[in-house]
C-alpha cells in the first residue's frame, strides 16, 4: 500500500448527499487536501483508498459492490458518515461495504474526513 | 452509422449520486436518451410514518443535503397550518435568512461543480472558496454546515444572538467580495462561453409543456417564484428581484442562478438589520397534533418544493413529497438531442440534478422481489 500521495475515489451507495458534498469540500481551498498529495480521482482503477459514503440501498448497493471490487489491492477503505457504518436514519438493510477506518458524524466534518484518510493509509501501509 | 448505446452511470465521474443516463449516439450526436431514478431511494415515506413529530422533522431533513431547509421548513409549515400554530416574526426572519444561506451555498456548490464539468477547475476552486463563508454562517446559526436542525414545528431551536449577528455580517461581507471575483471569471471566460452557449436548449413553450421549475423555468424566461407569487416566512417584508433570462441554454441558467445569489444576500442583509426585537419563544417539544390534512409549496434552490402531510395525533399517516428536481429531469431527452457526447455532463450539471430529492418511488415485483423499471 502506497505511503505518501494517496488518489482517493468517491463512492456512494445511495445517500443524502450531505456525506459527498463534505468529502468533495476537502478539495476545496480552505482545506484542500491536495496539499497533502491526496487527489480525486474519477476511475476507480486509479485509486488507492476508496471513500465510501451511503446506507446501501435496493438498488445500488450491488451495483457499488461491483465498483467496488474494480479497485485495486492493496486498498485501504473509509467508511464515511453515521449510513456507511450502521444504516443511519433510514435504517436501510442493503449489504454495505465494510472499511478498515470509520469516520463516525451525519455528515462529519471535512477536518475529520481528512483525518480519516491519513488514519486509513497509516493502518493499511503497515498491514500490507 | 450504426447507432451505439453509451452508458452514462450509475457510476460517472460527473455525477456525485449514482443515477443511470442510457444515451443513444449516431457517430458523435445524440439520437436518444433515457433514465433509470431510484438509486437514492431510501423508502422516506414510508418510514417516516412510525416517527414522532420531531423525529420526522428529522429525517425529512435528510431527503437532500443540499437543501434540508427547504424540506423541513415546508413540513413544519403543513403542521403549523394543521394546528393553526403562529410563529413569531423573529422566528420567521431567522428562517428566511437559514433559507437564503442555503441558496447560496447551494447555488456556488452548483456553480463550482459546472465549472469542473466543463473543464474549469479554477471557477471550482473559486466558488468552493467563497462557500466556505456561506457554510461557515451557516455554523453559526443552526450548529451544524450541512444537515442544519434549526427548524422546529412552531419556530426555530435557536435564536439568532448579537454574536452571531456580528459574525454573519462580517462573513456575508467578504462573500459579497469573493462572490464578486466569481461573477467577473464566469461572465469574462471564453472556454465557459463557448461551452454553455447554446447548449441544452429549452424553448419557452417547452418548458411550460414540461413543467419545469425554479431557476430553470426562470432561464427560459417564466416569471415564476414561490416567494413572489405565494409568500411566506417573511418574504414579504423584504423587497427581491426575481432574474429572468431568455436564452433558455445552460448559459442563461447560469446567469440567472449567478444574479439569485446576489439577490440572496441582499435578502439576508435585510434581515440581519430588521430582525424584530426580543426573544424567541422557549423551545417547545411538539408532541400532540390535530387530526387534519395540510400542504405546503417553498422555493428551495432548485425550485418548488411540494409537501403533503395528513396528520394523526402523535404521528403523521400520509406524506408526500414532490422535490423540483423531479419536474426539472423529464425535458433532459429533449435538451440533449443533437449535442455531442461530451456536453451531457454540462447539460445534465446545468439543470442542478438532485437525485437525492428526487427518488422517491421504486417498484418492487413481490413475485420475483426484484426491482421493475417503469417506462416514462
Amino acid at each position: 500500500m502506497i505511503k505518501k500521495s494517496p488518489w482517493v475515489y468517491m463512492l456512494s451507495q445511495g445517500t443524502c448527499n450531505g456525506c459527498e458534498i463534505e468529502t468533495i469540500a476537502c478539495f476545496d481551498p480552505q482545506f484542500d487536501v491536495e496539499r497533502m498529495g491526496i487527489k480525486l480521482v474519477p476511475s476507480p482503477r486509479h485509486a488507492d483508498v476508496v471513500l465510501v459514503t451511503g446506507c446501501g440501498t435496493k438498488k445500488a448497493s450491488a451495483m457499488a459492490k461491483r465498483v467496488f471490487e474494480l479497485v485495486p489491492n492493496p486498498k485501504a477503505t473509509i467508511q464515511i458518515g453515521a449510513c456507511a457504518l450502521t444504516g443511519g436514519i433510514f435504517k436501510c438493510k442493503g449489504p454495505r461495504i465494510k472499511g478498515d477506518v470509520k469516520v463516525q458524524g451525519c455528515p462529519p466534518r471535512p477536518s475529520e474526513i481528512i483525518k480519516g484518510i491519513k488514519k486509513g493509509v497509516k493502518k493499511c501501509s503497515s498491514k500490507h | 452509422m450504426p447507432k451505439i448505446d453509451v452508458p452514462f452511470g450509475p457510476y460517472h465521474p460527473a455525477l456525485g449520486e449514482p443515477e443511470y443516463f442510457h444515451v443513444v449516439v449516431d457517430g458523435e450526436e445524440i439520437v436518444d436518451v433515457d433514465f433509470e431514478l431510484g438509486y437514492n431511494y431510501r423508502e422516506i415515506e414510508e418510514k417516516v410514518l412510525g416517527f414522532t413529530w420531531s423525529k420526522a422533522l428529522v429525517l425529512l431533513g435528510r431527503i437532500c443535503g443540499i437543501c434540508s431547509s427547504a424540506h423541513t421548513q415546508a413540513f413544519a409549515f403543513t403542521l403549523e397550518k394543521i394546528n393553526k400554530l403562529n410563529v413569531s416574526a423573529r422566528a420567521k426572519f431567522i428562517r428566511t435568512v437559514g433559507a437564503e444561506l442555503e441558496r447560496i451555498h447551494s447555488h456556488l456548490l452548483w456553480l463550482g461543480l459546472l465549472g469542473e464539468s466543463a473543464g474549469f477547475d479554477t471557477l471550482f476552486m473559486m466558488a468552493w472558496g467563497a462557500r466556505e463563508h456561506a457554510l461557515n454562517m451557516l455554523e453559526a446559526l443552526a450548529g451544524k454546515r450541512i444537515q442544519y436542525e434549526y427548524m422546529s414545528i412552531g419556530g426555530v431551536t435557536r435564536d439568532l444572538p448579537p454574536e452571531t449577528v456580528n459574525l454573519i455580517k462580517r462573513e456575508l461581507g467578504e462573500l459579497r467580495k469573493k462572490y464578486k471575483d466569481v461573477q467577473s471569471v464566469f461572465l469574462s471566460n471564453e472556454l465557459l462561453d463557448t461551452r454553455l452557449k447554446g447548449i441544452g436548449k429549452l424553448t419557452k413553450s417547452s418548458a411550460e409543456e414540461f413543467g419545469v421549475v425554479g431557476p430553470m423555468a426562470r432561464g427560459s424566461g417564466i416569471r415564476t417564484d414561490v416567494r413572489k407569487d405565494f409568500p411566506y416566512s417573511a418574504y414579504e417584508e423584504v423587497s427581491f428581484d426575481v432574474p429572468i433570462e431568455h436564452g433558455g441554454d445552460a448559459y442563461a441558467r447560469a446567469l440567472v442562478r449567478l444574479e439569485e445569489v446576489s439577490q440572496s444576500i441582499h435578502i439576508i442583509y435585510q434581515c440581519i438589520y430588521g430582525l424584530p426585537k426580543g426573544k424567541i419563544p422557549k423551545y417547545k417539544l411538539f408532541t400532540n397534533s390535530k387530526i387534519g390534512r395540510s400542504s405546503q409549496i417553498v422555493e428551495a434552490p432548485r425550485g418548488e418544493n411540494f409537501h403533503f402531510v395528513i396528520a394523526n395525533k402523535v404521528a403523521p399517516k400520509f406524506v408526500r413529497i414532490r422535490a423540483p428536481t423531479f419536474a426539472n429531469l423529464a425535458p433532459i431527452p429533449d435538451m440533449m438531442k443533437g449535442h455531442t457526447l461530451a456536453d451531457v455532463p454540462v447539460i445534465i450539471n446545468s439543470i442542478d440534478p438532485c437525485f437525492a430529492c428526487t427518488d422517491r418511488v421504486t417498484v418492487i415485483n413481490l413475485q420475483n422481489k426484484k426491482v421493475e423499471d417503469v417506462e416514462l
